[in-house]
């Protein structure tokens, strides 16, 4: 017997009729779950993206520039600083080096004894403009000036208030531009510092530090040609890799690691901790959205039985009676999808006006839409299957048992 | 046309065996217009839903157009319905989301041909069953009656070689099963179309051809001798 029936079309034709003459507020309700099924799936996504992001730029901003070169192995520092960085700003790619020495310290707010053991960091002001984006957060005071002696810049954190209570960190309780501070270095000199600016980078292990010019390190440590690190600004981050490599083309003999390698291991646990949060809350929200088409398919297919009877008893195949449904519910997914995606970038736009802070930040929510489009062939997959099961059972059924209702 | 032999229907529930046909054999010619007839229970819609491909029998052979339906697969069934029969049912039986002039056309478009000749047809047809101004109406706006002559122009627009109707007129009312009836008559004296009806109202009679008499789940063979219009069915 031919079979040259009219297939698919006839399933689309019985499902554009159903949406647009069945019952609204039932579409509508399941177009608004599946739209929160979307949120759900990709909300925290969403945040944890908004954090790896912020500590990516705040790695790169303040810490490690692009790229980091440390001292090889048994070496405590990198010596020929400066021929070193003479070097680097020479390699293409190449927009900024700074060469940087830490050294432990103790520093002493003198009004009220406060004390707090750091590492105070030296460079040179202009280099450091050039990777790092310090003189750009300036609270109270200015940026450091090359050649600057005597005079040190604190992060807001560890200046601290006089209030402890408003402390979020450990602090010297209340420092202020102008201020002095001692700091007693490991080879016993003590020497005080007038404080000549204070920075905010919003990062809470950022802003609990402190800074000095090259040359004040070098009057008390006489440290010399040397440094405890040199970091490397490139055009971008994601070229990182490419400019270790290029560098390390140049015969460096350093031990040279990109910002994320350098990275990994700090926030790189509670990362996949927050992963695995997202993929449990992602399976459930796929759980919720079946068993939700699941019910409302079932629902209504099983007020439509009589229906589907008739349609098998007048000649229309169970097959395209399954489809009509199956189209449906994509259309019920694509709308909740569509929604679901405005609803999170109506989320997104609202947490970026009214930000969360984060100890590195205020957090920018990123819509990863790799991980939406995961999502979405998900949904539509659990919610096809899910539609197709009711769906088939009761075309399945008896034409007068289904006849009957 | 249509050729029954030895139709057997059991229905099961749980243990108890409940015997709905206990082996009629009838044969109907083409162009007839025969009435099943038959107090409640007698069995009479049972055998139209074998004839009519909806159930399939326990037993015995079933010939429609020279085709053995009883060998057919379910796709094939479905497949022979849309082809080849046309359906009215006691509840009309429309599609709710459709228009009257879609729920006429589904069956044409289900066959594969052009939306835009499926609806032609339709509006042809819905015409001649006097509802050529309620073509883009949905169907609770229109009364019992007017959706009846729905589900007759939608049981006719493929041009079905039988017409099976399972007691149209149940719920109508006397004006309205008339023209239900005569539109029936229509078709049959006009178009040559073969009609099978179950009916049980009395007055209904004068419109068949022929009677079957079903009692008990076989053919009543007093009644169908006595009222049976001379229709002899076959043994």
């Amino acid at each position: 017997m031919a079979n040259n029936d009219g297939g698919f079309g006839v399933s689309l034709y019985l499902a554009v009729r159903a949406i647009r003459r069945g019952n609204r507020s039932t579409l509508l309700l399941t177009i608004l779950i599946i739209a929160l099924v979307v949120v759900l799936m990709n909300f925290l996504g969403m945040i944890i993206s908004g954090v790896v992001t912020l500590y990516n730029d705040q790695m790169i901003d303040y810490q490690y520039g692009h790229v980091t070169l440390e001292p090889r192995d048994r070496q405590a520092v990198i010596t020929g600083a400066a021929g070193l960085v003479k070097r680097l700003k020479q390699i293409p790619g190449v927009t900024g080096v700074t060469a940087r020495t830490s050294t432990g310290v103790t520093i002493t707010n003198p009004r009220n004894g406060k004390f707090q053991s750091k590492a105070l960091t030296a460079f040179d002001p202009g280099d450091e403009e050039s990777v790092t984006k310090f003189h750009l957060v300036i609270t109270d005071g200015d940026y450091l000036s090359k050649g600057d002696t005597g005079q040190i810049l604190i992060g807001t954190l560890l200046a601290g208030n006089e209030d402890e209570s408003q402390d979020k960190l450990p602090s010297l309780g209340g420092v202020k531009v102008g201020d002095r501070v001692e700091v007693a270095y490991s080879n016993g000199v003590v020497k005080t510092y007038r404080v000549k600016g204070t920075y905010e980078s919003l990062g809470a292990l950022i802003d609990s530090s402190a800074f000095i010019t090259s040359e004040e390190m070098d009057s008390v440590m006489h440290s010399g040609d040397t440094a405890t690190e040199v970091l490397v600004r490139g055009s971008s981050a994601t070229s990182a890799m490419e400019l270790k490599y290029t560098i390390l083309g140049y015969g460096v003999d350093e031990k040279v690691k990109t910002w994320s390698e350098k990275g990994r291991g700090i926030l790189g646990d509670a990362i996949s901790s927050l992963n695995l949060v997202k993929n449990i809350m992602t399976f459930v929200a796929l759980i919720v959205a079946s068993v939700v088409v699941f019910i409302v398919t079932y629902i209504n297919i099983i007020n439509r039985k009589k229906q589907i009877g008739i349609l098998k008893a007048i000649g229309i195949r169970k097959e395209i009676i399954v489809g009509s449904y199956l189209l449906q519910v994509l259309f019920q997914c694509a709308c909740g999808i569509a929604c679901g995606i405005l609803m999170l970038n109506g989320i997104s736009l609202l947490l970026t006006t009214y930000k969360i802070r984060f100890p590195m930040g205020d957090l920018t929510p990123m819509i990863e839409y790799g991980a939406v489009g995961t999502s979405i062939v998900l949904l539509c997959l659990v919610s096809v299957l899910s539609a197709y099961v009711p769906a088939r059972q009761v075309t399945n059924e008896e034409i007068l048992d289904a006849m009957r209702g | 046309m249509i050729e029954v032999t030895d139709l057997k229907k059991i229905y099961r529930m749980g243990s108890v065996e409940v015997a709905a046909l206990k082996g009629v054999s009838i044969r109907i010619g083409r162009g007839e217009f025969v009435g099943i007839m038959g107090p409640s229970g007698s069995g009479k819609s049972t055998l139209l839903h074998q004839l009519g491909l909806l159930d399939t029998p326990s037993s015995g052979t079933i010939r429609l157009d020279g085709t053995d339906v009883s060998r057919l697969t379910d796709a094939e069934r479905t497949r022979f319905r849309l082809m080849h029969l046309g359906y009215v049912f006691q509840d009309y039986a429309l599609v709710s989301e459709l228009t009257v002039k879609e729920n006429v056309a589904i069956p044409a478009i289900m066959q594969g041909r052009p939306a835009a000749d499926c609806y032609t047809d339709a509006a042809r047809v819905l015409e001649n069953v006097g509802l050529k101004k309620r073509l883009d109406h949905l169907v609770h706006e229109l009364s019992g009656g007017e959706q009846q002559r729905v589900s007759i122009a939608r049981a006719l627009v493929n041009r079905p070689a039988i017409l099976f109707a399972d007691e149209p007129c149940a719920n109508l009312d006397t004006e309205n099963s008339r023209t239900v009836l005569e539109l029936f008559r229509s078709v049959n004296r006009d178009l040559g179309q073969t009609v099978v009806m179950v009916s049980h109202e009395p007055w209904h009679m004068e419109y068949f051809e022929r009677i079957i008499f079903i009692r008990d789940g076989m053919l009543d063979e007093d009644r169908i001798a006595e009222e049976g219009k001379g229709g002899v069915p076959l043994a």
